[in-house]
Parts: structure tokens; sequence; C-alpha cells
């Protein structure tokens, strides 16, 4: 078997794999509605009736699924036709770089660091990270562009339309008032 | 006529009068297209400052920002994939693929050109039937109706932006169990919320659509520039010629209805009109499988639409003081600040300012397509910006977008996880825009139906009772009917046509 003739049915194993998964999380939501699929005293059907349907309409979808992978269809003209930005979209099998995941990671950190030490002085931070997470990898461009931009950032939000951004929390959030009084 | 020359007249004659309408329209036009602002924060930033304007030139900004911001947020919906406000998002699902194709100019064009009619009809029919329409829509249109147009809707959207209809049901009914998040809408039990204070209140509408669109596009993007296969769009500052646009006549005329009677209805206004109209388009094209993947039909219908509603939303804002979202509902504070209240008498009490208001939609609907025409060839000039340095800016801008809506940290979090999740979707051929669909039509939908079932005593055929809705719910019926007949046919390889004798 060439690796051409493993492509498709790797393929259809992840529908399988694909089809469980949604089938199991349709199991565990539908577990979640009990807790509130009570009636209501001015709506009979409750609060869960909504979701519940929800949950079937999702159920059938992922039984389709799971079907389609051992129902053998005939090979079309048409067959693949479908949007033609998934073109530009990465291929599943071709993994997940550990950069890519790094980018993931990076702003969620980020979005904590907002929570306890402020945008003002988590974001310089965040930028020069991920400039260089995406490519930029001189030195130079990198700070540049990165405080650069930070400065823009500030004028625009902080002395010209007064955004409200997060400011931390403890001394942060002192240090980030005294920057911002400064700032205005 | 009369009365629209006079608030023409009064518009134009007072100094403050005009700066205040090139202000509201530039105004409404940049914090449109800045990525990550809207024109709520700057209708939220303004409404203290009206306190100083003659009652006129205060509602008279808002109708112009409003008729401008809605232009606006189409232009990142394009550009970047991030819909300015919820009514542009329908708009990113074509727009932005034509910027990946080097269209970005052209799909400007058509939002531009297509904005400027709808905003145009809407504002005359709002001038001269803003009594009978209002009359006709309010009476007609109750729980029962509303409810067979939201199924009849969501029948459309599973079919939209995937190859596999069993993916596209399962992305719908994502999007409507991620909308099911919080109280529910009769008694506000609490849902899926793991007793969290935060979801009690539902997740933000905002973050996720920037986190499906626009974190999961620097994600996707960036992972190719880390593979090595980043391809730049290719920029042109081609406009649609008069022939294209008469190609979509009949999608313009059939959005501008669509978006009028949408923006008539209280409660969900232009959003509705551009999701209903993205999927009408879908389903009256004979190629309904390439909407999402750039076609210039699928920017003309929500752009047409949301711009149609937008006149169309005074009606019931003015007459019964109902608001068709969220900057209407600013407007009554502003009517509030000048001691006015809007309803029935305000046609009366206060017959200069409505038409004030009037006039400056329509004219500011008009500006729109010379502004644009000009913005459209140099706003694309923001694509030469290499997206290794738009990839932070993108993140940024939407951050700040996601946060000060509430000011709320967990919005930039809800930002995030799905910006995660919209990658791996995407990457397995889920359908966002199905997805984003279910979340908003699902919040109107249940509503609705709580209260039409209600209504029918929990008799579900009581539908077919009502000739409306009986309709709608037959017509939504035959539409999965219909997918799924086409897509078996496709499938299994079955033809209806003759054979013909092969030599």
């Amino acid at each position: 078997m060439t690796s051409s003739d493993k492509e498709p049915t790797r393929l259809r194993d992840r529908l399988v794999w694909e089809a469980l998964a949604w089938l199991g999380f349709t199991l565990v939501v539908y577990l979640f509605t009990r807790d509130f699929d009570a009636p209501l005293p001015s709506y009979q059907l409750g609060a869960a009736f909504w979701p519940q349907v929800v949950l079937v309409i999702t159920a059938i979808a992922a039984i389709t699924l799971l079907v389609s992978r051992f129902v053998r269809g005939v090979e079309t003209d048409d067959a693949d036709d479908g949007p033609a930005h998934l073109e530009d979209i990465p291929a599943p099998s071709g993994g997940i770089p550990i950069i890519t995941l790094a980018m993931f990671i990076l702003p969620l950190i980020w979005v904590f660091a907002l929570h306890q030490i402020g945008f003002l002085l988590s974001t310089p931070f965040f930028l020069i990270g991920f400039t260089w997470l995406i490519g930029i990898r001189r030195l130079r461009t990198l700070l540049g562009f990165s405080l650069g931009f930070y400065a823009v950032l500030v004028v625009v939000f902080y002395k010209l339309i007064f955004t409200p951004l997060p400011m931390g929390a403890g001394w942060f959030h002192s240090i980030s008032g005294e920057i911002i009084a400064l700032i205005q | 006529m009369v009365d629209f020359l006079n608030g023409t007249t009064l518009l134009f004659t007072s100094f403050m009068g005009v700066t205040i309408f090139i202000g509201g329209l530039l105004g409404g036009l940049v914090f449109g297209a800045i990525p990550g602002l809207n024109v709520l924060t700057l209708a939220a930033v303004l409404l203290p400052f009206t306190a100083w304007m003659s009652a006129e030139h205060a509602i008279m900004l808002y109708g112009v920002i409003y008729v401008s911001g809605v232009y606006g947020g189409a232009i990142t919906a394009i550009l970047f994939n991030i819909p300015g406000s919820v009514e542009n998002a329908p708009t990113a699902f074509d727009g932005y693929p034509m910027t990946r194709q080097g269209k970005a100019s052209r799909a400007i064009g058509y939002a531009v050109t297509c904005s400027a009619i709808g905003g145009t009809f809407s504002a005359i029919l709002m001038m001269i039937a803003t009594e009978p329409i209002a009359d006709f829509a309010i009476s007609t249109f109750g729980p029962v109706e509303i409810t067979a147009l939201i199924f009849f809707g969501l029948t459309v959207v599973a079919g939209v932006g995937s190859r596999s209809l069993a993916k596209g049901w399962l992305s719908l009914g994502l999007g409507l169990l991620i909308g099911s998040v919080g109280g529910d809408p009769v008694g506000a039990v609490p849902r899926f919320t793991f007793g969290s204070l935060y979801l009690t209140g539902g997740l933000g509408f905002i973050p996720l659509i920037l986190g499906l669109f626009a974190v999961s596009e620097v994600f996707l993007q960036g992972q190719r520039i880390a593979q090595g296969k980043y391809e730049a769009p290719k920029i042109s500052v081609d406009y649609p010629s008069f022939l294209e646009f008469w190609a979509m006549r009949y999608g313009v005329i059939r959005s501008t209805v669509i978006g009028w009677f949408s923006g008539i209805l209280p409660g969900v206004g232009a959003t509705l009109a551009a999701f209903l109209s993205y999927n009408e388009a879908v389903r009256w094209s004979k190629t309904p499988e390439k909407f999402g993947t750039g076609i210039p039909e699928g920017v003309v219908a929500p752009e047409t639409a949301n711009n149609a509603a937008t006149g169309a939303a005074m009606i019931p804002l003015l007459a019964l003081g109902l608001p068709g979202g969220a900057l209407t509902a600013m407007m009554i504070g502003v009517f509030n600040v000048h001691d006015m209240e809007v309803g029935p008498l305000i046609m009366m009490e206060a017959h200069d300012l409505v038409w004030i208001l009037f006039a400056s939609m329509f004219w500011a609907s008009l500006a729109i397509l010379m502004l644009g025409i000009v913005e459209s060839k140099c706003i694309v000039h923001m694509l030469r910006i290499p997206f290794t340095m738009l990839a932070p800016g993108i993140l940024l801008f939407s951050t700040i977008g996601a946060y000060s809506l509430r000011g709320n940290v967990f919005d930039i979090y809800t930002m995030f996880i799905a910006g995660i999740a919209g990658f791996f979707l995407r990457r397995s051929d889920y359908s966002v825009p199905a997805i984003v669909m279910g979340v908003i039509l699902g919040q109107i939908g249940e509503n609705s139906m709580a209260q039409a079932l209600t209504m029918l005593d929990y008799n579900f055929l009581g539908f077919f009772s009502e000739p409306i809705a009986g309709v709608l719910v037959s017509i939504g019926l035959l539409t999965v009917a219909t997918s799924i007949f086409r897509r078996a046919q496709r499938y299994f390889g079955w033809s209806f046509k003759r054979n013909t004798p092969t030599q």
C-alpha cells in the first residue's frame, strides 16, 4: 500500500475518532442538562428543553459522520467541491509545530498577567515574545517594532480615547495608576 | 418631501450641524475600520458629551454614527477577518477569502456600494412609510413567526462553510449550545455555568467572534509562517464595474427587503438582517456550495441588509420606544438626556428633530458612497504591512476590543480559547460561520420559541396553524430534505440525467 493509498484511510479513521468525540461530548453535556431540567412555573418545558433538542440534532449529525466512514461513496466530478479557502488551511495531517503551540500558550499567560500585572506593564513583554514567535528574529527590528507599536497603543488608548484597560492587582495596580496619571 | 427638505436645511445651514455630521461620519468609518474597536465604543464614549449639544444635533450624530459604523465594520471583516460588529460577521465569510485571493478592493467596493444602496433605500422607505409598515410588521410578526423565521434560517446555515453536511450540522449544534450558556431566557435558570458568575451572563458574543475569526486566523497564518508556507494576499485596487453590480440587482433588492423588515422587528435589528440575508443569498444561489469561498454575493447580501436595517430600526425606536440593538438603545439614552420620551407622540412633539434624523441618515448613506470609493482604493494598502507585524497588532486590538465592552478579563480568556478552538475546527473542515450563526440565531430563537410555545399551549403543530409561520417552517423542512438529498446524490453518484449513447 502506497502512502497516497494510506491517506484516505487515515482521514476516514480520523472521522471515526471525531464522531466518537462528538458523541462523548453530547453525552456529557446531556448529563449536565439534568441539573436544570425541572419544569418552570411559567414554562413547562423547562430550561433544559432547548439544549436537549440541540443535543439530539448534534447526536444525529455525529452518527451520520460515523456512518459516512463505513459507507463507500462514488467519486463524482463535484465530490470535492468545497470552500476554496480550505486550501489555505494547513492540512490536519501536518501536525502542529512546537512554535504554534507556543503561540497558543503565550497569549494565555499574557491574559493571566493582565489580571495580575496589568496591561501597561505586561504588554511590552507579550508583544516582543509574540512578534518573535511569529517570525521577526532580528533584535533591532523586534525591539523597534514592538516598543514602537506599544507606544502608539498607549497614546491612542490611554491619552486619546481613555479606554479603561486592566490595571493589575496589589502594588502593580498602584504603579499602573501612577503611569496612567503621568500619560494623561 | 417638505419635511425632508426642512430637515436637510436645518441640518446643513448650521455650521455646528455640518461639523457634527462630518465628524460622526468619519468617526463611524474610522472606529468601524480599526480592528478591535467598534462603533459602540465611540457611541458609548460620546454619550455623556451629548448633554452639551442641542437635542437635534445629538440625535443626528447618533443616526450618522449608526449608518457609517455599520459600513465601517465591514472593512476589517474583509481585510483581516475581524468583523467590526456582530452585524458585519457574515461579511467576513466571503469578504476575507476574497482578500486572500487578492480581491480586497473589489470586496470593499461591493461593500461600499451595497451599504450605500441599502442605507439610502432604507432611509427613503423610513421617510415615506414609517407608520403603515410599522403597524403591519409589529402586528404580524409575533414570537410564533420569529421562531419559524429563525428555524428556517438555521436550516440554511448548516450548509454554509463546510464540505460535509454532518460537520455543518455539528458546527451549528456547537454554536447553539454555546449560545445556551448562561441564564435561560424565561426563568434565568443558570445553565452550564458551573457556579461561575461570569458564565451566568452567557459568553460574550464579541469575544467569541473575535476569537473564532481573528485570533484563529493569526494562529493559522502563524503556523503557515512557521512551516514556510505563508503567501501574502495579492493587492489590487480595481473597483467592480457597473455590469457586475447590475448582475447583483436581484440580490440587492432581496437583501434590502430582508434588511428593512428585519430592522423593523424590535430587539433583533441589523444583526438578524445580515445573517438572514446571507442565508437567503445561499438558498437562492445556483451555486450555494461556493458561499464561504470568496464570492461577491456573500459580501453584497449582508452589507446591503445590515445598512437597510438602520433606517428601519428607527421605526420601532421612534414609534414604540423599542431598540433594535445596542446603538439604538443608546439613542434612547440621548433622548432621555434631553428630557424626551421616545414613543408614539414623538412625531408630533419633536417633528423637526425626527426629520433632521431622517435627513441625516439619508445623506450619510449617500456620503458613504463617495467616501467609500476613495477608501476602497486606499485602505487595501494596509495589506502591504507584513503579516508578521500585523499579527501582534490584530491580537492586541482584538484583546482591547474584547475587554473594553464589559471590562472583564474573562472575555479575553474566552476570545483566546475560542481562537484555539477555531484553529482546530477550521483545520478539520468545521464551519465557523455556522457556529457563529448558531450562537446568534439560537439566542434570539430560544427566547421567541419559549414565548411561541406558551402562546400555542405547547402544541408544536400550532406553528402550521399560523399562515406565515407554517410556510416558513415548511420551507425550512424542505431545505433540510433538499440538502440531504443533494449530498446523497453527490456521494452515491445518483444521476437523473438521461443517458446519452456513447460512441
